[in-house]
């Protein structure tokens, strides 16, 4: 180990320009193969206020048709009405928590008593929906079952938005306007990242069954199914995700009681869905999610990611090693196995490619963490879209640079490893 | 009982154009404790012969048996564990590693061999660099060194593991005749402290005519 950084240092001061573009190139390729990396992360690990995301389960789309026998062509496919979401997802087995939300955020106009009128992100949730996503109280409290079932007005805030409507957070009891009706704000929160698609927001405005805002009518059939409703499902340790699913396709059949009469049956598409399947397999609500495509597609992006560099990073190597075929015969000689001529070259260069890997994840996670504009195409709507810091420095990552490192460096050094290990001794010894 | 035994060995050089026969039809017998000198013109084997009896070469045709082992058939893995154990080198450019300080590179045939310990590699070279008078030197890198004081310490790399021959290929070639004879009186003095024995190639008739035998070479065959 020593001797390898011994011999790094002197390649540093004997081929600065090999040796350097070899350590800049090899953080360089990992930084970008960690930014990439971390983006796809940011979706699926947990990180506030989705800390749960390992037991979160979504049920976000319902799609609808006429059947065989029918007259009419309808086909049709969105988000839930809370009834729907109701008959779905509310009292599974292996479930904690149930909540029914608005899937997304919507721009809404606020006032509070600063009297400048601005738009907030803002969803609608019930009272289980703190339970569920994690959302530290900085003043107040969370919604109760009263408030949520009753549709009382009231909202919870996020810190700076308060700020902006009060002029400080310590603003419980206040009135907010919001869309020109008044709600009592009952609790102020820390701010969030926007990232957190599901459990994100500035504005918590409380919702319940008799909530019309949860509900599109009839657009389709007199029989309710379509709505701007996500129902979000903590489930209990160690219970399989399947088993939850296996729950909910039999309760696919309540709802097709429900359309009968209109000839029309619902189309069931493997609900509700994972964060991985969230983040990277939906296809549109009238499709079943596939995440292997997304999954192969991803590796062939890294797979390039790693082979680009890798080649430069050979024929770098390669020309370091011509500088020492004398040394490689010396060391044969005096008794060096091909074999561990090949491991030691492969672990002096692992050396370089963690060094480099540390100063290109440096970077990524610097990159990462304060350049919101990489995530940009992920959330039109979200104002504060930097990660949580724990989204993207954490030991999975870690693990994962690390993992990189040592697949590049097999990749780009086993052909020159190789190549060293079978010169001829006395042709090695004697070259210059 | 002897130490290296040559029989019979051919060495031919194919390249597409031309075949050299480097040896032809070597046999030579080395007794343990023997120094023994090749002479001969430029290109007449020596170096071959020498490559062959080190193991980094193979005979084309003919037996290499070194302390009672017949050669030939070993693998690659055999044959650099066998070198490591039993065989020191000495080349006439010394061939120290230049990003190795003196001690690493003294160390190198320690570090091939199973079994020692850090601690025992380091005492190691540490007592081989005090008899050749080099301690003073040890974290000096071969850059900082002079002619003479590289080749001591490329003998020093060659006997820190004990080895039972030391091969050198002119090993005074590229010095002055001053740090020559100090170099011929360490080997001088291995051959008669450690019965070390000892197969060098020379140019030069008055180191030749101070070793136990001279094995005169013309033209890839034993001539005297
Ligand atoms: N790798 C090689 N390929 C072809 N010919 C070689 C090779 N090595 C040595 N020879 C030839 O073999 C002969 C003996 O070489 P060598 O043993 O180096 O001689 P010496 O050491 O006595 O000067 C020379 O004619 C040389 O040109
Ligand atoms: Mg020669």
């Amino acid at each position: 180990m020593k001797q390898k950084l011994i011999q790094l240092l002197y390649d540093l001061r004997h081929q600065p320009i090999i040796a350097w573009v070899t350590l800049i190139a090899t953080a360089m390729s990992i930084f970008l193969i960690m930014v990439v990396v971390m983006m796809q992360r940011v979706q699926v690990v947990p990180f506030s206020p989705e800390s749960c995301r390992d037991r979160l389960l979504l049920g976000i789309y319902i799609h609808a048709k006429s059947t065989e026998k029918s007259h009419n062509n309808n086909d049709g496919s969105a988000g839930l009405s809370y009834s729907a979401a109701r008959t779905l997802y509310e009292d599974l087995d292996g479930v904690e928590h149930t909540s029914f939300i608005t899937a997304s955020t919507e721009k809404i106009d606020v006032r509070g008593t600063s009297g400048e009128t601005f738009a907030l992100n803002s969803r609608r949730v019930d009272s289980e929906f703190f339970m569920i996503f994690d959302h530290p109280l900085i003043a107040g409290r969370y919604f109760t079952a009263d408030e949520s079932a009753s549709a009382i007005p009231v909202v919870i805030m996020a810190e700076t938005a308060a700020r902006k409507a009060f002029g400080t957070t310590d603003c419980i009891g206040e009135t907010l306007s919001v869309d020109h009706f008044n709600y009592n704000v009952v609790g102020v929160v820390k701010d969030n990242s926007a990232l957190a698609k599901t459990g994100s927001g500035e504005l918590f405005i409380v919702t319940g069954p008799d909530d019309p805002h949860m509900d599109w009518g009839n657009s389709m059939n007199d029989v309710n199914i379509f709505g701007p409703v996500a129902a979000a499902l903590l489930v209990k340790e160690g219970v399989d995700f399947q088993s939850i699913r296996d729950q909910v396709k039999a309760r696919y059949a309540i709802i097709d009681t429900q359309l009968a009469p209109e000839e029309q049956e619902t189309v069931y598409h493997e609900a509700p869905y994972d964060q991985e399947t969230i983040a990277t397999g939906l296809r549109g609500s009238n499709n079943t999610p596939d995440s292997s495509s997304g999954r192969i597609m991803r590796y062939c992006i890294y797979a390039i990611l790693l082979i680009v560099p890798a080649i430069n990073l050979s024929s770098m190597l390669h020309s370091r090693m011509r500088r020492r075929v004398s040394e490689i015969g010396v060391r044969r000689a005096y008794g060096c196995t091909r074999m561990r001529i090949i491991t030691d070259i492969i672990a002096e260069n692992f050396i370089i490619t963690l060094i480099g890997g540390v100063i290109g994840l440096t970077l990524g996670i610097i990159f990462a963490s304060t350049y919101s504009g990489l995530y940009e195409d992920m959330n039109s709507y979200g104002t504060n879209i930097t990660p949580a810091m724990s989204a993207v420095l954490n030991w999975g990552t870690v693990f994962i640079a690390v993992g990189v490192c040592f697949i590049l460096n097999l990749i780009s050094a086993a052909i020159p490893a190789w190549q060293a290990s079978r010169v001829n001794p006395v042709e090695a010894i004697n070259a210059k | 009982m002897s130490i290296i035994t040559l029989s019979g060995i051919n060495k031919v050089y194919r390249t597409k154009e031309i075949e050299t026969t480097a040896l032809e039809n070597i046999n030579l017998d080395v007794n343990p404790g023997e120094f023994l000198s090749i002479m001969g013109p430029s290109g007449c084997g020596k170096s071959t012969l020498l490559n062959i009896i080190g193991l980094l070469d193979k005979p084309t045709a003919g037996s290499v048996t070194l302390l009672d082992r017949n050669c030939n058939n070993l693998s690659d893995s055999e044959l650099s564990h066998f070198r490591n154990k039993n065989i020191g080198f000495v080349f006439q450019s010394f061939h120290l590693i230049p990003s190795l300080n003196v001690a690493a590179n003294v160390e190198l045939p320690l570090v091939y061999r199973s079994g020692l310990s850090a601690k025992e590699r380091r005492e190691r070279v540490e007592k081989v660099l005090e008899r050749l008078e080099m301690s003073h030197r040890i974290k000096h890198l071969p850059a900082q060194l002079s002619g003479g004081q590289c080749q001591r310490v490329a003998i020093a790399r060659a006997i820190v593991g004990n080895p039972s021959i030391v091969l050198a290929d002119e090993p005074t070639g590229n010095l002055d005749s001053k740090m020559g004879a100090e170099v011929m009186s360490l080997l001088h003095r291995l051959n008669k402290e450690d019965g070390t024995t000892i197969v060098m190639v020379t140019h030069n008739e008055a180191q030749a005519r101070e070793t136990d035998r001279i094995v005169r070479f013309f033209d890839g065959r034993i001539i005297g």
